[in-house]
């Protein structure tokens, strides 16, 4: 059986629905104009408590099942990108097909698609391909990571059937201008350099990042699968990204916020060869463009708070393979998405313990691909309005409980209302214990290409819907001399009419809503942080136990039943060691698990990390030095079959700034 | 901690070592040298495996005894055998494997399904055809050439010109069939031309146009050439039509009768000929047969579909029984069933993922 390849993209861009941007408006501005005024401090400033997962104060708000990456985890990777981050830093499962390529998360054994990324409030996931290319954002560019696990996703958006990981940036209201300078030395010919500077003056806050890295990355591996077996070079696997990312905020003298966010990237990427591939003359290539813009009026009142969101976004991809010893272009795809995004968020404190809040989501979507070569390609146009309604209710000192529904109307389609329904328990008196459970519905609506790819889109494909439920147990504890942070989650989702590419009698592959998933599992969390004398530890970990398998029992391919991450840190006299492992359990790479063998699955691997770096200042100078050996001890593994990773690398970062 | 994971590794090793140890024990004809089919007919079923995975594999049917052996040349050559294998043929006691995604042609001794040599220097090599001991020929999805090879060196000697008037494109050339000093090859993606090629200059003499995407070929005892095409795919900028059974006269090139297939959703593959030339099968909803003196398609299948669509049959020569591979979710390993020519099972076997073409060894 053969199979065709395509891709690819544009389209020339309708403009958004006018007529809708202007009701959307005409509805929305009246209410934040009238809209009673808070004379009180915005809740924007940063105040992260590094040692803490789940605030207090964030009970009533986040009785979900929520979690976050440590602003301290941010900023000893700034040089990393989101998909390392989440592998090392939470229990989100990250497939990756190798160094600075395509790397996908899996949320609670879900896929791709089922996990959204919103950033500054609009989801960010391309309408075409329903995910996101995680290794395309830097940790650089974020200042706040949050994740909402499973059915709590309904609150910030829907779809995520796996949940949201929500990207902040927030301005810092210090009135102190700053400027750093990140530079990096890594193997495989990898250069990063990162710039990072704050103007701030009374109520204006402008910030500006940037970024350049480029890498040969050449690294040496053993293939196996060729014969005879031999020691290798990653061949075309280099790449360059560079991006941009400027806000500028304005606050009134107390109750109004305005930001605007622009952030644009470009990407390009060779794409190393199957470990068997043996065409010397072979190219592969992608390269990715990214603008993505965000206006944000927040407003706050005495009764509450609301916020206006309207952002635009472009998107393009570029894909080529030259497969053939003449080298001649056998795939030369483009693709391009321009999307309208637009938020309303509404919160009213109905009394001290109501509080009620109200979101309106409007998205247009204007997405075409094109296969130069055969002249083939689709266009397409989606619409999708969402409205959501909740209430959150306290219940004397210790019981705290929300209701929500959303409905969607995508295109001309209703989807089913989506509730979700929760409560939290506060166990003991004088104690931060928590137990918490929540039930909720969701869908997801299939991504356009798996509606109009050609060959093979179904135009037919239902949404795919999901029931989840989870039960959690959140501990925190604090005295003088340590603190604990400690969250344990059970979770169950059905998820119906699961889609999947399969095989037709056409000889290419087709998307069908064919699967019954069954989904359940556990999360763990702890954080341990303790002063000792002059130094300060802290260690954290997760586990993340997931079966997904459908109805017959047999786990997915790509789903590793085990995943563990655990990272400890020192801080002491300027110095900060930090050691860092993670494991990834057996994925299967058959649906047929009952005939195991070597070859029906991935072995499992563990990876450590073990960096150093001590900071120095002269005057009003800050120079921060680190040394990092990653795969410490040069473990053989792969992600994804048949693609190599990396040995033991080592990286060096000088950091400047005032 | 670390200690911990290597416990749990070293268990995990064990528990493989335990498992290679049983799996060995059960393969009773494997030594250290590979197989010894030396004295057995069997047929072996090239299983695709799943693109991009590296997963591929072979296995052998033993007709004697009717043990199937799975994993062949990995077991024989501890390494895998490669990303999409897509056809097998042999000569003597040599078997060559096409292994399209990565790029080469392994030959083996059919005997014991050791490696033998390895030929690169091709991008999406398809089929195999051997024209004598110094000359095959070796068709490319993606290449502007059919690569001439000399199986007693395995080197590539020459290259013949396919390209389609212009730079960029080219005739997808796939399978291959013989008639005399001619070869037709059939173009099937965004193709619809029957290349002739005279062996004796090893040049493009011809070209007939069929249906769009003919994907299977065959000369019948009557000197007729049948091609089967499947008439492209919805959507497609190339353009959809009824895909057809075309007979031609392999010594005009002419065609001679086109039976259009009655539904756009026809999209048949994979026609074979029994032994004796006057039978021709092919994979439409389960498995058709007719006669080479029909003049229309058969109505029905002669052996229904099981779980989805076949995704492969093949004729034994010899006794016409029918070899059909079924892919099952496509993700697992699928099923060989055996079935007689009259279209009663004889017996299945579990083997490889995708299993997609098969070669008979005497």
């Amino acid at each position: 059986m053969c199979f065709r390849y395509q891709t690819v993209v544009i389209k020339s861009v309708k403009s958004p629905d006018l007529k809708v941007l202007l009701v959307f408006y005409a509805v929305l501005f009246p209410l934040l104009c009238h809209f009673p005024a808070r004379a009180q401090n915005l809740t924007d400033t940063i105040h992260l408590q590094e040692v803490k997962i789940f605030r207090q104060e964030d009970f009533a708000e986040h009785i979900g099942s929520f979690s976050r990456i440590d602003s301290l985890m941010l900023n000893q990777n700034n040089s990393a990108d989101l998909s390392d981050l989440l592998n090392q830093h939470s229990t989100v499962y990250i497939k990756s097909t190798g160094r600075g390529m395509l790397s996908t998360a899996s949320f609670r054994g879900t896929d791709a698609s089922h996990t959204k990324i919103c950033w500054n409030g609009l989801i960010i996931n391309s309408a075409m391909l329903g995910q996101t290319d995680l290794s395309l954002v830097p940790a650089v560019f974020l200042d706040n990571v949050f994740l909402y696990h499973g059915g709590s996703s309904l609150m910030t958006g829907y779809g995520a059937l796996g949940g949201i990981i929500a990207l902040d940036n927030k301005p810092l209201w210090n009135n102190k201008n700053s400027f750093s300078l990140i530079n990096e030395l890594a193997s495989f010919g990898t250069y990063q350099t990162f710039i990072n500077l704050e103007v701030k003056k009374n109520k204006w806050i402008s910030h500006s990042r940037s970024f350049f890295s480029r890498s040969e990355n050449d690294y040496p591996f053993y293939n196996q699968n060729v014969l005879p077996a031999e020691n290798q070079r990653l061949k075309n696997g280099q790449y360059s990204r560079y991006g941009y990312l400027q806000e500028f905020y304005y606050r009134t003298s107390a109750s109004d916020l305005f930001s605007v966010k622009f952030w644009i990237q470009y990407a390009d990427r060779n794409l190393p060869q199957l470990l068997s591939r043996e065409v010397s003359t072979a190219r592969e290539s992608q390269s990715d463009g990214n603008i993505r813009s965000v206006f944000t009026w927040k407003h706050y009142g005495r009764i509450g708070e609301a916020a206006i969101s309207s952002g635009l976004i472009s998107d393009r991809i570029n894909y080529t393979l030259a497969q053939s010893a003449q080298g001649n272009v056998n795939i030369n795809s483009q693709s391009g998405e321009n999307s309208f995004i637009n938020r309303f968020d509404f919160l009213i404190k109905i009394n001290p313990k109501t509080l009620s809040r109200f979101q309106v989501l409007y998205n247009y979507y204007d997405v075409g691909i094109t296969e130069k070569i055969h002249s083939e390609g689709y266009n397409a146009i989606r619409s999708e309005l969402s409205l959501m309604a909740g209430l959150n209710r306290e219940f004397g000192k210790r019981v705290s409980t929300f209701f929500l529904m959303r409905s969607n109307l995508i295109g001309k389609s209703f989807i089913p209302p989506m509730p979700s329904i929760g409560f939290a328990l506060k166990l003991i008196n004088d104690r931060d214990l928590y137990l918490k459970t929540s039930m909720t519905r969701n869908y997801n609506v299939p991504g356009l290409n798996d509606m109009y790819w050609i060959p093979g889109g179904n135009p037919g494909l239902k949404p795919e819907e999901s029931y989840t439920a989870d039960i959690a147990l959140d501990l925190q504890f604090q005295n003088d001399l340590f603190s604990i942070n400690s969250s344990i989650t059970g979770y169950f989702s059905r998820i119906n009419d699961w889609i999947i590419w399969k095989p037709t009698q056409y000889q290419y592959w087709a998307p069908e809503n064919i699967a019954l998933v069954f989904s359940r599992g556990a999360e763990f969390s702890v954080k341990v942080a303790a002063d000792v004398d002059y130094a300060k530890i802290i260690i954290q970990s997760n586990y993340n136990f997931c079966r997904t398998s459908e109805f017959d029992g047999r786990q997915l391919i790509y789903i590793p039943v085990h995943t563990f991450n655990g990272w400890a840190g020192l801080l002491f006299n300027g110095y900060k060691l930090n050691y860092q492992l993670g494991y990834t359990g057996k994925r299967y790479t058959q649906t047929d698990i009952a005939q195991e063998n070597s070859e029906t699955f991935l072995e499992p691997y563990s990876l450590s990390d073990l960096s150093v770096s001590k900071e120095l200042i002269l005057q009003k100078i800050s120079m921060n030095f680190n040394f990092s050996v990653r795969n410490l001890f040069n473990k053989e593994f792969q992600v994804v079959m048949a693609r190599p990773m990396p040995g033991r690398n080592y990286s060096f970062i000088l950091g400047l700034s005032f | 901690m670390n200690s911990i994971f290597k416990s749990v590794a070293a268990k995990f090793q064990m528990a493989i070592l335990f498992f290679a140890l049983c799996t060995s024990c059960d393969e009773d004809n494997l030594d250290i040298k590979g197989y010894d089919f030396s004295d057995s007919a069997g047929v072996y079923i090239v299983n695709e495996g799943n693109y991009s995975q590296d997963n591929a594999s072979l296995s052998f049917l033993n007709l004697e005894s009717l043990k199937l052996y799975n994993n062949v040349f990995y077991n024989a050559n501890e390494t895998r055998l490669g990303d999409i294998a897509y056809s097998m043929s042999i000569d003597g006691n040599t078997g060559y494997i096409v292994i399209n995604n990565s790029g080469r042609i392994y030959s083996i001794d059919s005997r014991t399904g050791r490696f033998k040599g390895k030929l690169t220097g091709f991008g999406s090599p398809r089929y195999f055809h051997m024209v004598n001991d110094k000359k095959g020929y070796v068709t490319d999805l993606y290449s502007m050439k059919i690569s001439i090879i000399d199986p007693s060196t395995f080197e590539i000697t020459g290259a013949i010109d396919v390209s389609n008037n212009s730079e960029l494109n080219q005739h997808s050339t796939e399978q291959m069939a013989r008639f005399g000093n001619y070869v037709f090859i059939g173009c099937w993606s965004y193709d619809n031309k029957i290349l002739v090629l005279d062996t004796t200059t090893d040049s493009i003499v011809d070209s007939i146009t069929v249906a769009k995407q003919p994907n299977s070929l065959v000369v019948d005892r009557n000197n007729k050439l049948w091609v089967l095409s499947d008439g492209g795919f919805p959507g497609s900028a190339y353009g959809e039509e009824y895909a057809a059974l075309s007979r031609i006269n392999a010594e005009t090139k002419e065609i001679e009768q086109v039976m259009q297939f009655p539904s756009l959703e026809d999209s048949p593959i994979d026609l074979e000929l029994n032994g004796s030339g006057d039978t021709l099968y092919f994979i439409l909803r389960g498995i058709r047969r007719m006669s080479i003196n029909d003049t229309e398609l058969p109505s029905d299948p002669l052996i229904g579909m099981r779980n989805n669509d076949f995704y492969s049959i093949a004729i034994d020569q010899e006794t016409s029984v029918i070899y059909a591979g079924d892919p099952l979710d496509y993700q697992q390993n699928g099923l060989l069933y055996r079935f007689t020519p009259d279209g009663e099972l004889i017996d299945s076997f579990r083997v490889g993922i995708n299993p997609g073409a098969f070669c008979f060894k005497n």
